[in-house]
């Protein structure tokens, strides 16, 4: 193929262009660039032998000397050899000639350095084959390869590399056909100055055709401006000056005519590829960035419900016109569903539990594990007949539902997308959806992490609080445990009753600083070692004196605070210490008021020496004791709420533990959000103990007690 | 929304810590962080609780450890302008007296330091 262009361009020269002595326009040049470039290096001796063989026989069938055509031939291979050399250089894949890098490598390695060792080397022929003189060979030697190079390389490559779709054969017919008109016209009359007729039509083309058909414009342009002036029209031929001159400046105006027209295309492709970039760039970052709000939400989303909604609320609406979530409901077959909020009025809203036996995309994506898509209506309608209505209502004509996978490929959910147009799920869509869903599945993860961590932390500590249904001797007890509502501050506080010797009752509350179950735990073991230190210490003081001790080898459990008081209901002596906790306070009818005896430092804190405080209690009398989660506040001075408390206690005549216990709640929390772990206890002092000390069923105090 | 805020600078040879805001369970592990660092890098660490406006025993926490860990190193660590609640609690947990300041007894230099602090 290379020999039978190369021959047909070379003849043309011949032919065509004027005499073998004057080097005119020389396409063949262009043909032994684009074979070179177009094969891989192991082909190329075999191309360079066929193109040297090719010229010496063109070249001695037209009357040359062996001796001389031997010379163009070296000129002919050595000229396309440095060309593709140097771009494969610079330009080692593809060659896109609508790329200003790539074009200028094209222009400077083969258009420009090419040809100069080609036409160094042909000027030489020329010079000694026929006392040319050896400058204006070389010029006009050069001239016409670069053309050649120029106009078929580049249309070539063009071709070759060319990622627009085919043109249609009419424009090709349209493109090069004006061309040709063009210049035809435009060379014709010799008086009448329109040989620039071609331009106009030229940058035409290239405003509105790929690269390919401008520059096979531009070749037939160049082949019909050399034609009408080697056949004596236009400017050119009419000049009075030496062939080579005239073969220059030819040249060169095609050659900026052409560039002109060349610029134009990698003008028009740069600015629409920006274009391109532009707008797939900020879809992209518009979805990131919703990606990012998403992601800030669900990290503030703590339950499974809070992050279906966050997800409805700020995902759907990206992808789809329509959307909604399905969560399974842990260790249930039925799932629940939140939808967006863009349905007409009488269609169900928000979240609502669907059976497990109902036939829908989610139910089936939760089945199967896979995605589901249905790109028409008909597809969806022919899986889902009953959703007919649905899809009807919310003009669906595709639809898209992905499942949400959690640890072990277990399948949490599923979200679904609908669209308003058919085939609406593109790989863009699909990809997106599936990142979402991964989002979702890791939140969800986290979420019934917490929600199980959560569970069982309020398990245990409600199961570490002892039961005070019954009555022990002397004393009737009410006491409550609100945990805190703020997630995560599920802490250590706890209250405790329970029989020590000689008849005695001991009572406790405390406070362990910390989160979730390591909390839960130092209180568990600070409430065990307390019940058990107490048994064998002779005061409270003492008691908190060992837990102090205790405590050195109880995780988390520094800085806890407790209060401990016994109660001997023969004597009515109470007698009670603070480690650091804050003050019981002990209401007597109408009058309310703190005892601040027996008061140290918090455990684990350093040495303190422990006192208690002692008084023999009035009948009936009521020791309030509690935690900071009932009187500490943000908004309010320490000294303010604890007044207040005293002031509600003591505004009740005669309560009793009961009474006294949920109007301190209600007064002290009612409905506000708990922060901390709030614990109250409140312990009435009922005087003569009756004749049955303790009644069966109070299991966690030990018989033994009166 | 945990309002905690935290300021170090250093006067003479006594590193400042002024805290602000809610010294609660939620600020528990950034206060401890601050406290422990400042105690690793000053012998003498006051804190200045003045912009406090609640102390819990979570932030009770943070300060005796970060107590303790000073005692550990032969330093110390102590409160300075607690006002409000948060005096309020130091007192009722015994803390204000492991935590107050040197005395006067123990320089001169010191005295007019902690009056400066007031």
């Amino acid at each position: 193929m290379v020999v039978v262009a190369y021959t047909a361009g070379a003849s043309l020269a011949f032919e065509g262009f004027g005499a073998p002595s004057v080097v005119v326009l020389f396409l063949p040049a262009g043909v032994t660039l684009s074979a070179l470039v177009l094969n891989p290096r192991r082909r190329w001796p075999w191309i360079l032998a066929a193109v040297a063989v090719t010229e010496i026989v063109v070249d001695v069938s037209h009357g040359m000397s062996p001796r001389w055509a031997a010379g163009f031939a070296l000129a002919n291979t050595a000229e396309p050899l440095l060309g593709a050399l140097l771009l494969r250089r610079y330009v080692p894949a593809a060659v896109d000639l609508r790329r200003r890098r790539d074009l200028l490598a094209f222009l400077g390695c083969c258009v420009a350095a090419g040809p100069v060792a080609g036409a160094s080397i042909g000027a030489t022929t020329l010079a000694a084959s026929v006392s040319a003189s050896w400058p204006q060979a070389f010029v006009s030697f050069w001239a016409g390869d670069a053309t050649g190079v120029l106009t078929v390389a580049g249309g070539i490559l063009a071709w070759r590399y060319s990622t627009d779709g085919r043109s249609g054969a009419v424009r090709w017919a349209v493109s090069v056909g004006s061309a040709v008109a063009a210049t035809v016209i435009g060379f014709w009359p010799d008086g009448v100055p329109l040989f620039y007729l071609p331009i106009p039509v030229l940058f035409a083309v290239a405003f509105s055709q790929p690269l390919v058909v401008t520059l096979a414009a531009g070749m037939a342009t160049t082949v019909a401006a050399n034609l009408m002036t080697s056949t004596g029209h236009g400017p050119w031929a009419a000049l009075e000056t030496s062939d080579q001159l005239i073969t220059v400046t030819l040249q060169l105006f095609l050659a900026t005519t052409i560039l002109g027209a060349w610029a134009l295309v990698v003008g028009v492709a740069e600015r629409d590829r920006a274009r391109r970039d532009t707008s797939v760039e900020r879809a992209a970052r518009q979805r990131l960035h919703a990606l990012q709000v998403l992601t800030t939400d669900l990290a503030k989303a703590v339950t499974s419900g809070e992050i279906a909604q966050a997800v409805v609320r700020e995902s759907i609406g990206l992808i789809a016109d329509h959307g909604s979530v399905a969560l399974v409901v842990p260790g249930s077959s039925e799932i629940v569903r939140w939808t967006s909020a863009d349905r007409p009025a009488d269609m169900p809203d928000g979240y609502q539990q669907v059976p497990a036996d109902a036939a829908t995309p989610h139910h089936d994506v939760i089945r199967a594990g896979r995605r589901l898509v249905h790109q028409t209506r008909a597809d969806a309608v022919a899986a889902y007949p009953h959703l007919e209505g649905l899809y009807h209502a919310l003009d669906v004509h595709s639809g898209l539902c992905v499942p949400i996978t959690g640890d072990d490929a277990v399948v949490l959910g599923s979200l679904a997308f609908s669209f308003h147009r058919e085939h609406a799920a593109d790989a863009d869509v699909l990809s997106f959806a599936e990142t979402l869903a991964n989002l979702t599945g890791q939140a969800l993860r986290r979420a019934q992490v917490y929600e199980r961590e959560h569970d069982a932390t309020q398990q245990l500590q409600q199961a570490l609080l002892p039961a005070l249904s019954t009555g022990l001797a002397g004393i009737e007890v009410c006491a409550d445990y609100r945990p805190a509502d703020v997630a995560h501050q599920v802490g250590g506080d706890w209250y405790d009753v329970f029989p020590v010797p000689e008849g005695r009752i001991g009572f406790a509350v405390g406070d362990v600083v910390g989160h979730q179950l390591a909390a839960a735990a130092a209180m568990a073991r600070l409430q065990s070692s307390l019940r058990v230190l107490a048994q064998t210490a002779p005061d409270p003081a003492h008691a908190l004196g060992d837990l102090d001790r205790a405590s050195a080898l109880i995780p988390h459990s520094r800085t806890a605070t407790v209060g401990y008081a016994d109660y001997d209901p023969a004597t009515r002596v109470l007698r009670y210490a603070c480690a650091g906790h804050l003050p019981p306070l002990l209401v007597t009818g109408d009058r309310a008021a703190y005892l601040w005896d027996g008061r140290s430092l918090p455990l684990g804190v350093g040495p303190s020496t422990r006192s208690h405080g002692r008084l023999v209690v009035p009948d009936d009398a009521v020791l309030v004791w509690f935690t900071d989660g009932l009187v500490e506040r943000p908004d309010e001075q320490l000294a303010a709420t604890m007044q207040r408390l005293a002031d509600v206690a003591g505004g009740l005549p005669g309560p009793d533990a009961t009474t006294l216990c949920r109007h301190l709640l209600a007064r002290m929390v009612g409905d506000r959000e708990l922060a901390d772990d709030t614990v109250i206890l409140c312990v009435q002092f009922t005087g003569a103990a009756p004749a049955a000390p303790v009644t069966a069923g109070s299991a966690p105090i030990a018989p033994g007690a009166g | 929304m945990s309002e905690f805020q935290a300021r170090t600078k250093r006067d003479a040879d006594t590193l400042v810590v002024a805290l602000a805001g809610e010294c609660d369970l939620r600020s528990l592990d950034e206060m401890t962080a601050i406290l422990m660092d400042a105690v690793r890098s000053s012998d003498k660490v006051a804190v200045d609780l003045a912009e406090v406006w609640f102390l819990d025993s979570s932030g009770l926490h943070a300060l005796v450890t970060a107590h303790h860990a000073a005692a550990a190193r032969s330093g110390r660590l102590y409160v300075v302008n607690p006002s409000g609640s948060v005096a309020t609690v130091l007192e009722i947990t015994g803390i204000l007296e492991l935590l107050r300041q040197p005395a006067p007894a123990e320089g001169a230099g010191e005295a007019r330091q902690a009056e400066q602090h007031d």
